[in-house]
């Protein structure tokens, strides 16, 4: 057996082992199972940084302080000084990061603000108007079917919305209660709500169970390969 | 009113750098300085990351020293979050050193370990759905409860794509729940997503929200 193959069986043997650990948990919580989460973490987290500082800290940071023309190594530069000061946020002089951190806050802000409105709401919004308008219908297809289609979609977006308003009518000694017509209304959007968690219910559920078979089919193709052709036959 | 502000600098930072990136999507001559700020947000967040990967191991060190009757599991973490550090700091310095651009050791670390683990965990995932699926209806029998698990069951039933099993009505049944009643929910969560995001963001763009200890 050459290295290449060793280091090759070592993996599947690893993985073996590793996928029979996490299916213990389908006899309850047990250290099996903790084992390999806690190893699990610990990879995860290692290749995490791996990746970060490979993908992001040297082609963006490094690189540039080193190759890169005058205006990239300035950047980098100032770059550098917020960056250290972040580090600090794990020392005793933690306070110290909090400019830093006011930097990446400021900036995630704005970014999440801009992409919620361009990315999200403008062409939600868009997809929503062109559902019920006759000029955005596909002329191959029924006209009735996509109008009261398109009808229901709008329903089902405006009463999911208003299900999430939960704004009160502020009235001295009585219990803070919805307007009646918007708790009316909700209880269609919790319809739809029902639905459409029960379709990403249905997906999840799939893919999972893409995933239990690709393990089984693993652990089969593992248990012939070290000679248990116990189902040969199969 | 009194408003105690404990890190004016910190805030104001903030402030200054979120309008200048916001005003950068609508207004095209900030555009430039948004790619700037956005470089200096991703290198910062990537700093953050590894601030908290710095943490985590802190953590664990405390667990180690402290005879915590969970230590063991503090012991096999920091193992192997070193281990594969070590791998991938050796891979990377025979890169960028060395010029031989290989992440084999590093791959074999995620085919090997990461993967089977994830894939497993998310294959225990199928039972504990299925679990919870029937459990649904005999803890809370309402019709949405109801109206959820049928759902469940036109969906997953229309999906099957052997075809002996398969049954085109419930085929086109899936399809319409998806095109239709589905994506109308969605859109709504969507939208109710994007305006939350909105408010929590204008909130911190305004000082009212400061998240990073002023």
């Amino acid at each position: 057996m050459t290295t290449a193959n060793l280091l090759d069986f070592i993996g599947l043997a690893l993985g073996f082992l590793l996928t029979i650990l996490v299916f213990s948990y389908l006899l309850g919580d047990n250290p099996f199972f903790r084992l390999a989460i806690h190893i699990f973490i610990g990879v995860a987290a290692a290749y995490v940084a791996l990746v970060t500082v490979n993908n992001v800290l040297i082609p963006r940071l490094i690189v540039p302080l080193f190759q890169g023309g005058s205006g990239e190594r300035l950047l980098s530069i100032l770059l550098f000084i917020p960056s250290l000061f972040l580090i600090f946020k794990v020392t005793p002089l933690r306070k110290a990061g909090n400019w830093s951190v006011a930097i990446l806050v400021g900036i995630g802000a704005a970014a999440a603000v801009g992409g919620a409105i361009t990315g999200t709401l403008f062409p939600q919004i868009l997809g929503t108007i062109n559902s019920v308008d006759p000029a955005a219908y596909d002329v191959t297809n029924n006209r009735w079917n996509q109008i009261i289609n398109g009808i229901i979609i709008v329903l089902g977006t405006l009463t999911t919305l208003i299900y999430f308003h939960f704004g009160t009518q502020d009235i001295p000694g009585r219990q803070d209660k919805r307007l009646p017509i918007i708790e009316k209304i909700s209880q269609a959007g919790k319809v739809f709500l029902a639905i459409t968690f029960g379709a990403l219910y249905a997906g999840v559920f799939l893919t999972a169970l893409a995933a239990l078979v690709e393990r089984l089919s693993f652990l089969w193709d593992f248990l012939n390969k070290i000679g248990f052709q116990l189902f040969s036959s199969f | 009113m009194n408003v105690k502000l404990h890190a004016p600098i910190s805030t104001a930072i903030a402030i200054g750098v979120g309008i200048i990136v916001l005003a950068g999507y609508f207004i095209p001559s900030v555009e430039s300085i948004r790619f700037i700020f956005l470089r200096t947000g991703l290198v910062l967040a990537a700093v953050a990351l590894l601030v908290g990967i710095i943490n985590l191991i802190s953590v664990h060190i405390r667990k180690l020293g402290g005879g915590d009757e969970n230590s063991g599991y503090s012991l096999i973490l920091l193992i192997s979050l070193l281990v594969t550090l070590g791998v991938g700091i050796t891979d990377m310095v025979q890169t960028y050193l060395f010029g031989q651009p290989n992440f084999r050791m590093t791959n074999w670390v995620f085919t090997n370990i990461q993967m089977p683990i994830e894939t497993s965990l998310l294959a225990v995932t199928a039972v504990s759905l299925i679990y919870a699926a029937a459990s649904i209806l005999r803890k809370r029998m309402d019709i949405n409860a109801v109206i959820f698990f049928f759902v469940v069951l036109l969906i997953l039933l229309g999906s099957v794509a052997i075809p002996p099993a398969t049954i085109p009505l419930l085929g086109g049944i899936r399809d319409w729940i998806l095109r239709v009643p589905a994506l109308g929910g969605a859109r709504g969560l969507l939208l109710g997503i994007a305006l939350g995001t909105i408010t929590t963001g204008i909130r911190i763009l305004m000082g009212t929200d400061r998240p990073y200890g002023g």
